[in-house]
């Protein structure tokens, strides 16, 4: 059986179409899933446990952040040079509880390989 | 004295000496410039390495490896009959992490859109002359995607395999190069600049049925890929399962490793003089980086769309990740995204659309196969 077209334009229009639809379907899919997940529920109440933790976890950082001697600024310093980072670190500060993510990115930006 | 001379010259007359072509010189230099851009400039050193080695030995005269049984023929029959690439597939599976593409699945339509470089190749072949089964596999050169470029190459135009291979690896191997200045037309300081929020927790259950359902959906919707999505998958599977350490170790690392020198040898083999130097070469690398360059570029308009229906809360550098190259392609997004705000850190949101053209250029692959046809068929 032969091409159903040899017109380069509609090959092109229904392979995106294909292309889209088939990505869109798999993004319903990506929610179905979620919706009918069961283990998230019991997720839930695990994440909600280290929010209720989270008042003494402020009160123990509040003598951090009045700490800024130059001593501790060298030990982190130390410890990264020694790590082989940055030859010069130019500023040390808390990280944000968002930034975790920032930190795992940073680490896999580092150790990922080509795969293809 | 008689007796050495005819030996002299049966030895001379069996060498590859004797059969050398100006081709086949060629090919050799050709072969050494791979080689150096491999090792002496790093220019994806583990699979171009392999390629121009290959390159070399294909194109010593009389040896034998597409007649005589033995280890070259194996290799050979494994690129000639689709193996090496599913099984590439399973080991980028086992290394990938689609938690960032189920976390936001809306980065789907990003790898999507990075597919119209495919496209605007396959027009682009097709004005240029070569048939619509060639301009297909001259296509795919745009997803990115090394061994879906080699496995649609051998199903629709088998004869512009060694160019093709060249073509996408080297492009692969040169996206820190090709994408950036693309990147930085489409975008503006202020959008690059973009941070994105977090992305959310994606549980086990999620990461494991994912590609359950997913191969079994795209299997049927598309029966010709199914051993590219269902290798990529049970890659995936091995890694998410929790239980199947063992095996995902192996299709992360002995099998994967194994497999890119048979494939890349094998690409480089057929690099022979007489089916490489033609000037449908030179159109095929040429159109493989305006494939390139058109899926990234496509790839940031379509990031830019998405900016503006988000309210500003997408990073249009993530679109550029839509061609496949895991994770280079992303990598480059998020080298891109820091250069405009060193707090930025797109890597996993870029993984989102990256991730999603793989499958992407699978689905092209496999809907071109359904709709044009193999060679011969």
């Amino acid at each position: 059986m032969g091409p159903v077209t040899n017109n380069p334009f509609l090959v092109a229009i229904i392979n995106m179409t294909v292309v889209f639809g088939v990505l869109i379907v798999l993004g319903v899919l990506m929610h179905v899933i979620e919706m009918v997940d069961p283990t998230k529920k019991k997720a839930a109440p695990k994440a909600a446990a280290p929010v209720a933790a989270a008042p003494a976890a402020a009160a123990v950082a509040a003598p951090v952040v009045e700490d800024k001697s130059e001593e501790i600024a060298a030990v982190i310093a130390a410890a990264v040079a020694a790590c082989g980072g940055a030859e010069n670190v130019t500023a040390v500060r808390i990280a944000a509880p968002a930034a975790s993510w920032a930190v795992g990115a940073r680490a896999e930006a580092q150790t990922v390989k080509p795969f293809m | 004295m008689e007796a050495l001379i005819v030996s002299l010259q049966s030895v001379w007359n069996d060498s590859g000496f004797e059969g050398m072509t100006s081709g086949n010189v060629i090919m050799l230099l050709v072969g050494l410039v791979l080689l150096y851009l491999a090792i002496g400039k790093g220019f994806e050193p583990l699979l171009l390495s392999n390629i121009a080695f290959g390159c070399l030995l294909g194109n010593i005269p009389k040896t034998g490896f597409t007649t005589d049984p033995g280890v070259m023929q194996v290799i050979l029959y494994g690129i000639n009959h689709e193996i090496f690439p599913p099984l590439i597939f399973m080991g980028v599976g086992a290394m990938t992490d689609f938690g960032p593409l189920i976390a936001n699945p809306k980065t789907l339509l990003l790898g999507a859109a990075a597919q119209g470089g495919v496209f605007v190749c396959l027009i682009g072949a097709m004005l240029l002359g070569f048939d619509l089964r060639e301009a297909a596999a001259i296509g795919i050169i745009g997803g990115a995607d090394g061994p879906t470029a080699i496995y649609l190459t051998v199903k629709m135009a088998p004869h512009l395999l060694g160019a093709i291979a060249v073509a996408a690896y080297s492009y692969m191997s040169l996206v820190p190069l090709i994408q950036p200045p693309i990147m930085t037309l489409c975008t503006s300081k202020a959008d690059r600049a973009i941070k994105m929020d977090q992305l959310r927790t994606v549980t086990k259950f999620e990461r494991i049925i994912f590609p359950i359902f997913s191969t079994i959906f795209i299997s049927l919707l598309l029966p010709p890929v199914c051993a590219l999505i269902g290798m990529l998958m049970l890659g995936n599977l091995y890694k998410e399962a929790g239980c199947l350490d063992r095996l995902s170790d192996t299709a992360q690392n002995a099998l994967m490793n194994i497999v890119t020198i048979f494939l890349s040898v094998g690409t480089g083999l057929t690099m022979e003089a007489d089916k490489f130097l033609k000037y449908d070469t030179i159109l095929i690398i040429c159109l493989g980086l305006v494939a390139f360059a058109a899926g990234t570029m496509l790839g940031c308009i379509f990031g830019q769309f998405m900016k503006i229906a988000s309210g500003g809360k997408v990073n249009p550098l993530i679109g550029s990740a839509g061609v496949s190259a895991v994770p280079m392609a992303a990598r480059v997004s998020q080298v891109v995204g820091q250069k405009a705000n060193p707090s930025n850190f797109l890597l996993m949101h870029a993984m989102g659309p990256n991730v999603a053209g793989v499958i992407g250029t699978a689905v092209a692959a496999g809907t071109m196969l359904a709709m044009i046809g193999p060679a011969g068929k």
